[in-house]
């Protein structure tokens, strides 16, 4: 179990590795520069201060070099300084990380206390109006791009309620109920994707656990409230469980534009402004981070995995 | 003063189905997957269902327990000690199901829930049905499971996929017994073992149900099982009761062509290997294609003109036993011994 955890660990760090180094590559891949982008207002700069620029920034190294020192300083925790504020990375993540996490978690909420129970009812009344519709649902949610329901959610609501989120982000600290319906529609926005898919995957889970011989076996002699709750449902979440755990991946890249869209001051947007100002070691950070929490959770859910199931052996 | 001396009443079967019909609906409509079938079981006999796969005999058993998914009884009862189970609700059923009645069924390796120990899940059913704590529940379990079980406990704590197929079929004879039911219905409970199993589990159904004193409906295509265990046979093919009568008589004497088919389809120890198998020609007729008058005559070596066109009735035959065929119909020249040359 130990020796399992720390190799999942160990294959975590390798695949962040490797996203960095892709990553690396791929912005220099996109067009402009951005030495150009930040001297290119101030008239009259010269060949040599952009190379001075360039050099500051160590953009003057060849691209395997710097990719070296990229990767050679994050190993120790150093991921260097914006090229724009020339603020350390790792505190801009660290200002940014909670109010990601947060919106996250309520994205994450959003898709399993309204997706497990959506699922279960789908499954219980197969075929009835309810189910029937809740398909309809599922497929939309499915479908609709997170970005654009975001959208929607604020279009709609400020036509026909005339309600607007607040224009100015607080954090919890400052102003809890404020911070909360302000998070609320980008966290739907993020978490109805994953809720459809929970609960279409529930359903069909629960409908085949349903059907097998064992809930055949207790129902006979059992009230059907214990035969759902003690075996069918348990069974079917099994399944289920490891889709909510890619879920977190599917939430952690829409938080990017979400949190664009809606003015939340978190590593979504930290991540769209710097690619824009095209601010590599703040991407590369944030891409870092985004890496590993999702590849923890993922771990997390593994382990979890053999808990709820006796028949899941570590090896 | 005079007394009335009672006059013994007939002791009525424990179970008793009368004219049973089970319908299924199919997107090409509505079949009948059993077409009026009766017989009983009486307190602490063993009865045998027999017949090929599609013949009802499993639909019949889930019937008895209200268990049927996606069918309906359409006409008929089950009585139970004198109850219609075809007309009581849930609750009352529940009371009778798994603790009256229980069932064993086919496929040990699918039958247990995976997720919980096997201890907890003897437990769970005789928690369901007394009214006893955790502590006398487990006693009682393990005392079910060291008598199910050559070896006794440290197995309860284990997942039904750390057991093989025998040992997760002891399981659910542990379940089935742990409430001392009065009927244990097994559907085809040693099909999924192998040889060695089987005979096992055979002869651990039969000691168990000595000792619970239970009657046993048991459902089969194995003519080997059914003459070693039951005490009344009962011949099903497409959805009726063809024969019924004691094994014994019935193994040596069968009174339908198509129990004696049946039986010249198994091989003995004199069977000679170069010979291919005996078989029966023809397969059971589909559900919605019933051949009219006998439904066997199509595959029948004795039939004549009249079976295509009279549906014989169920007639009873000397000996407690009866047969759907119309070689015993009154008039008919031609004699029941003869059944046998089929």
């Amino acid at each position: 179990m130990v020796e399992y955890v720390v190799r999942r660990g160990l294959y975590g760090v390798l695949v962040v590795a490797l996203v960095t180094v892709f990553v690396f590559l791929t912005l220099r891949l996109i067009p402009g520069d951005v030495v150009r982008l930040q001297l290119a207002d101030a008239p009259g700069v010269s060949p040599e201060q952009i190379a001075q620029r360039a050099a500051q920034l160590g953009l003057d190294q060849p691209l395997l070099a710097q990719l070296w020192r990229f990767l050679a300083n994050a190993a120790t925790g150093d991921f260097g300084t914006s090229f724009q504020s020339g603020e350390p990375v790792t505190a801009l993540i660290a200002e940014r990380l909670p109010t990601t996490l947060q919106l996250g978690v309520m994205a994450l909420a959003v898709s399993v206390v309204l997706g497990v129970p959506l699922g279960l009812l789908s499954a219980v009344r197969q075929n009835s109006w309810l189910d029937q519709g809740l398909r309809v649902v599922s497929v939309a949610g499915l479908s609709i791009p997170n970005f654009w329901l975001g959208l929607l959610l604020v279009t709609y609501l400020a036509l026909w309620f005339s309600w607007s989120p607040p224009l100015v982000y607080r954090t919890p600290a400052e102003d809890l109920g404020s911070n909360l319906v302000h998070m609320a529609l980008p966290a739907i926005a993020l978490g109805v994707a994953g809720m459809a898919a929970i609960a279409r995957m529930l359903r069909s889970s629960m409908l085949e656990v349903l059907r097998s011989p064992f809930i055949r076996t207790v129902r006979p002699g059992a009230p059907e409230r214990t035969v759902l709750v003690t075996h069918a449902v348990r069974n079917s979440l099994v399944p289920v469980f490891s889709l909510i755990g890619l879920q977190v991946g599917h939430i952690l890249g829409g938080t990017v534009i979400l949190e664009s869209i809606f003015a939340i001051p978190g590593m979504g947007m930290l991540i769209f402004e710097s690619v824009q100002l095209r601010d590599y070691p703040v991407v590369l950070g944030c891409v870092v981070v985004y890496g590993a929490v999702f590849i923890l959770v993922n771990l997390v859910v593994d382990v979890l995995y053999g808990v709820i199931d006796p028949r899941i052996r570590y090896a | 003063m005079p007394t009335t001396v009672p006059t013994p009443q007939p002791v009525p079967p424990l179970l008793q189905i009368e004219d049973l019909h089970v319908e299924f609906d199919t997107p090409d409509g509505t079949v009948e997957a059993v077409a009026g079938v009766g017989f009983s079981v009486g307190a602490q006999e063993t009865v045998a269902v027999v017949g090929e796969s599609g013949s009802g005999k499993t639909v019949t058993a889930l019937a008895v327990l209200q268990l049927l998914d996606g069918g309906r009884i359409s006409r008929g009862r089950v009585l139970w000690d004198g109850t219609d189970l075809t007309g009581l609700d849930r609750r009352a059923l529940r009371r009778i199901r798994g603790n009256e009645i229980a069932m064993i069924f086919q496929d040990p390796m699918t039958s247990l829930d995976p997720l919980y120990t096997v201890g907890h899940q003897i437990v769970e059913g005789l928690r369901l049905h007394r009214r006893i704590d955790k502590r006398a529940a487990r006693g009682r379990a393990s005392s079910c499971w060291s008598r199910s079980h050559a070896r006794p406990a440290p197995q309860a704590r284990r997942y039904p996929h750390q057991l093989s197929g025998g040992q997760r079929q002891r399981v659910m004879i542990a379940i089935a017994l742990a409430c001392s039911p009065r009927l244990l219905i097994a559907d085809e409970p040693t099909t999924a073992l192998d040889v060695t199993i089987e005979a096992q589990i055979l002869e651990l159904l039969r000691e168990l149900q000595a000792e619970y004193r239970s009657a046993m409906l048991l459902v089969t295509h194995d003519m080997g099982v059914v003459a070693e265990t039951a005490d009344r046979v009962v011949v099903f093919y497409a959805g009726q009761v063809v024969e019924q009568g004691p094994t014994a008589e019935v193994l040596r004497d069968p009174q339908h062509p198509y129990t004696a088919a049946l039986l010249a389809a198994v091989p003995s120890g004199e069977t000679d290997r170069a010979e291919p198998l005996a078989a029966i020609p023809g397969v059971v007729p589909p559900l919605r294609a019933m051949p009219s008058g006998c439904r066997f005559h199509t595959r029948c070596a004795r039939a004549w003109d009249d079976c295509a066109r009279d549906e014989p009735p169920l007639l009873p035959l000397p000996g407690g036993r009866s047969a759907r065929c119309l070689l015993h119909r009154s008039g008919t020249a031609l004699q029941a011994a003869a059944v046998k040359g089929a």
